[in-house]
């Protein structure tokens, strides 16, 4: 069975060695349920708000996906900003560093319009000058999506997709899809006994993964070691059963 | 005039204009003129000499308008072309001898065949648009104006370095640029030719004439610099292209395009120069132009990269009929060294290349404003501390990235909106808000963080507490509250 994936892949691409270097959110439960044991580095992906509120979330999980990939692979990351999209205001670079992302390494562009970040990702994947690429889009074509796939894959950078709420997905040909929404946090310590706001906490869904299995996490934000954990079992909120229906 | 209606050619024809409360001539054309009548003459005087008169009231607006587009369209022989109107009021549409077109040909003549074929080509092309032209060409600014105007019946001239003194003695004193007062003044006492003027001492002619006469006698001579445009490259970094046939297909004028870069990059390669900003002229057989220019991040001379950049707007270019020439000016150019053998040349510097060449591709297309990095500033206020400012721009006031030990929210609204909350007490925190009509009600917050303003601005505005509150279904906000108890959001958290 191995074999024959790996054939595949080969068939698929022709450039491809076979030793790909995955990234990893830090949690062995997820990486575990992805079809190459971790996140690949040259491929687009998905990233949706449960609700119009849930877009800091959800751009808080990008951050993290980002944050990820230039741990271990440092170089420059592109952002489209599309205010038609999002809605919610322009990314902060203080909330970014506290997140974990250099914001030095951040380039933005600036637009209103979905084809202008479409253009502008494409643009970046084929020019090497970019590690990750990321657009904020309302909508995107199933064409579209495959062009940037295949530019994620020929020039080895990450694209992601940041999308706000919306009932109907479509169809995508990124290899993971993630929809994110916010969860109350579990204040710890001190917090707890002042009644603060404790680390943030997203309830994400991986209800798109390809040759993988989808899944639902609850996950937690640690400021302390700048990453995210799964929503310890030991507070009252247990993870949610995995739901396999749920493919996009 | 007689150019949209030809008709009018073959009769005796004026422009005329009110003057000191009586309508004098502001413009006539060779009949007319040969019939004895002159520029400045009052109208009663001259439907006496010529009862059959064509008359317009002239229109110096539109004149100006038109000429300044012949200097447009003269772009394509020589970067630097001016109506001269901005820098010689004097010599502008009402001065001696009409209106005129100033270029600096200099290294530009080769690109036709040298300076006789360019001036023919010249004169010719404007009277197939339908303009009577004169062309002169002279070491001098003063030279080339005055063989231009005051010179026999050629239509064009071209006065060989050495040769202005020769070439304009036997012109009227006119030819120097002169107000009419002082030419009057000068033809009283017998002098009539710049000839007249060449030898005389130059001491009584000042004491008579002020500086005036000697300044332009000067000039017209060369024995005083008469600077024409502020700096211009010693090799003008132009390319040039005509066609035997209009083009107007896309591919046709990207094809062209390409050429005219890499002739152009060539040039610069000698000289050491990179383009910053360039311009791309098309003119069509009508005498109208359009033109491109995109500009680069960094000197630039590479014909792969640069086209590219053109390439995204090409399809603005309307050929209408066809375009029949074409030329590329690097507009501003910076000294730039040749590349580096690969030796020293790590991967890090590749990718600074190619980061380069995707930033000049965004910006040509997005506009520069709108392709920007971070910006930390030294302040407290959130929305001056950090944000974005555009890539080219350098900021004086920047430091390094600032660590808050307070949370920050990852998106912050720009301005903060105003929202309707309920609080505690007027000082105390927030159990309530609506904000885009939707109620959220807070279950636990941290605060308040007191943001002062900064009383070195002028903009000083009230201090500001916020609060970070997180609502029941977990979303995390940035709340404040100004003196005036108007609760607002600045932020939202991941």
């Amino acid at each position: 069975m191995e074999n024959l994936r790996a054939h595949i892949r080969a068939l698929e691409r022709p450039g491809w060695t076979g030793q790909e270097k995955l990234f990893s959110l830090g949690i062995p439960e997820i990486d575990r349920q992805l079809s190459a044991g971790g996140f690949p580095p040259a491929a687009l992906y998905e990233v949706l708000a449960d609700q119009p509120i849930d877009a800091s979330a959800a751009t808080g999980f990008c951050i993290t996906l980002l944050t990820a990939l230039t741990s271990y692979r440092k170089g420059r990351v592109l952002w489209c900003l599309n205010d038609n999209a999002t809605d919610a205001g322009e990314i902060y670079p203080p909330g970014i560093k506290q997140h974990g992302l250099d914001p030095s390494l951040l380039t933005i562009v600036k637009t209103t319009r979905d084809t202008d970040v479409l253009w502008a990702m494409e643009e970046a994947l084929r020019s090497n000058a970019f590690v990750a690429v990321l657009g904020e889009v309302k909508g995107i074509p199933m064409t579209a999506s495959r062009r940037l796939q295949l530019a994620a894959e020929e020039n080895d950078a990450l694209a992601l997709l940041l999308r706000p709420a919306t009932q109907t997905p479509g169809l995508s040909a990124a290899v993971q899809r993630w929809r994110v929404k916010a969860a109350p946090s579990h204040p710890r310590g001190f917090a707890a006994t002042l009644n603060e706001p404790g680390t943030a906490c997203w309830h994400t869904t991986l209800f798109r993964s390809r040759g993988g299995t989808p899944g639902t996490w609850l996950m937690e934000w640690c400021n302390e070691t700048n990453h995210l954990a799964l929503a310890s079992p030991v507070c009252d909120r247990p993870v949610e059963p995995h739901n396999t229906s749920l493919t996009g | 005039m007689s150019r949209i209606t030809p008709a009018l050619r073959d009769k005796p024809f004026v422009l005329v204009q009110e003057r000191q409360a009586r309508l004098c001539l502001s413009a006539l054309n060779n009949l007319a003129e040969r019939a004895g009548l002159a520029p400045h003459m009052a109208l009663a005087n001259a439907r006496a000499i010529m009862p059959s008169l064509t008359i317009h009231p002239a229109a110096p607006a539109a004149d100006g308008k038109m000429l300044a587009q012949l200097a447009q369209w003269c772009g394509r022989y020589s970067p630097w072309t001016s109506t001269g109107t901005e820098n010689d009021p004097e010599l502008s549409l009402e001065g001696a001898g009409g209106a005129g077109i100033w270029l600096d040909a200099t290294g530009c003549a080769h690109l036709f065949g040298g300076e006789d074929a360019m001036l023919a080509d010249m004169v010719g092309r404007i009277e197939t648009l339908g303009f009577t032209a004169r062309a002169a060409m002279a070491e001098t600014l003063g030279g080339a104006w005055a063989v231009a105007r005051f010179s026999s019946n050629d239509a064009w001239k071209v006065i060989l370095p050495g040769e202005t003194r020769a070439a304009l003695a036997p012109l009227a004193i006119a030819a120097l640029r002169l107000p009419p007062a002082t030419v009057l003044a000068l033809h009283e006492v017998g002098l009539r030719y710049i000839g007249d003027l060449l030898d005389m001492p130059r001491g009584p002619l000042v004491a008579r004439f002020e500086k005036d006469v000697r300044l332009r006698l000067d000039a017209a001579l060369g024995r005083t610099a008469e600077p024409l445009s502020p700096i211009l490259p010693k090799t003008p970094l132009i390319a040039r292209l005509a066609f035997a046939e209009p083009i107007g297909h896309r591919d046709d004028i990207a094809a062209a395009t390409s050429k005219l870069l890499d002739s152009l990059c060539a040039t610069m390669e000698k000289v050491g120069q990179g383009a910053r900003r360039l311009v791309l002229s098309v003119y069509r057989p009508d005498g109208s132009a359009a033109r491109i220019t995109i500009g680069t991040a960094r000197a630039n001379r590479e014909p792969q990269h640069l086209l590219r950049l053109f390439a995204e707007h090409l399809d603005e270019i309307d050929p209408e009929f066809g375009i029949d020439e074409m030329t590329l000016v690097a507009a501003t150019a910076e000294p730039m060294t040749a590349d580096q053998s690969n030796l020293q040349r790590g991967a890090t510097a590749q990718s600074t290349d190619s980061y380069n060449a995707v930033i000049d591709r965004l910006t040509n297309r997005l506009g520069s404003r709108n392709v920007r990095r971070t910006h930390f500033r030294e302040s407290h206020i959130p929305e001056r501390a950090a944000g974005f400012i555009p890539i080219g721009k350098i900021h004086p006031i920047q430091t390094d990235q600032r660590d808050t030990d307070t949370p920050r929210p990852l998106r912050l609204l720009r301005p903060a909106e105003q929202v309707e909350a309920v609080a505690e007490s007027t000082d105390g925190p927030p159990v309530l808000f609506r904000w885009r009509r939707v109620l959220h009600h807070i279950t636990s917050y941290e605060g308040p963080e007191r943001v002062a303003p900064e009383w070195w601005r002028s903009d000083t505005e009230n201090p500001r507490d916020y609060y970070r509150v997180e609502n029941e279904t977990g979303q995390r906000f940035w709340l404040y509250r100004n003196s005036e108890t108007s609760w607002f959001l600045h932020g939202v958290f991941g």
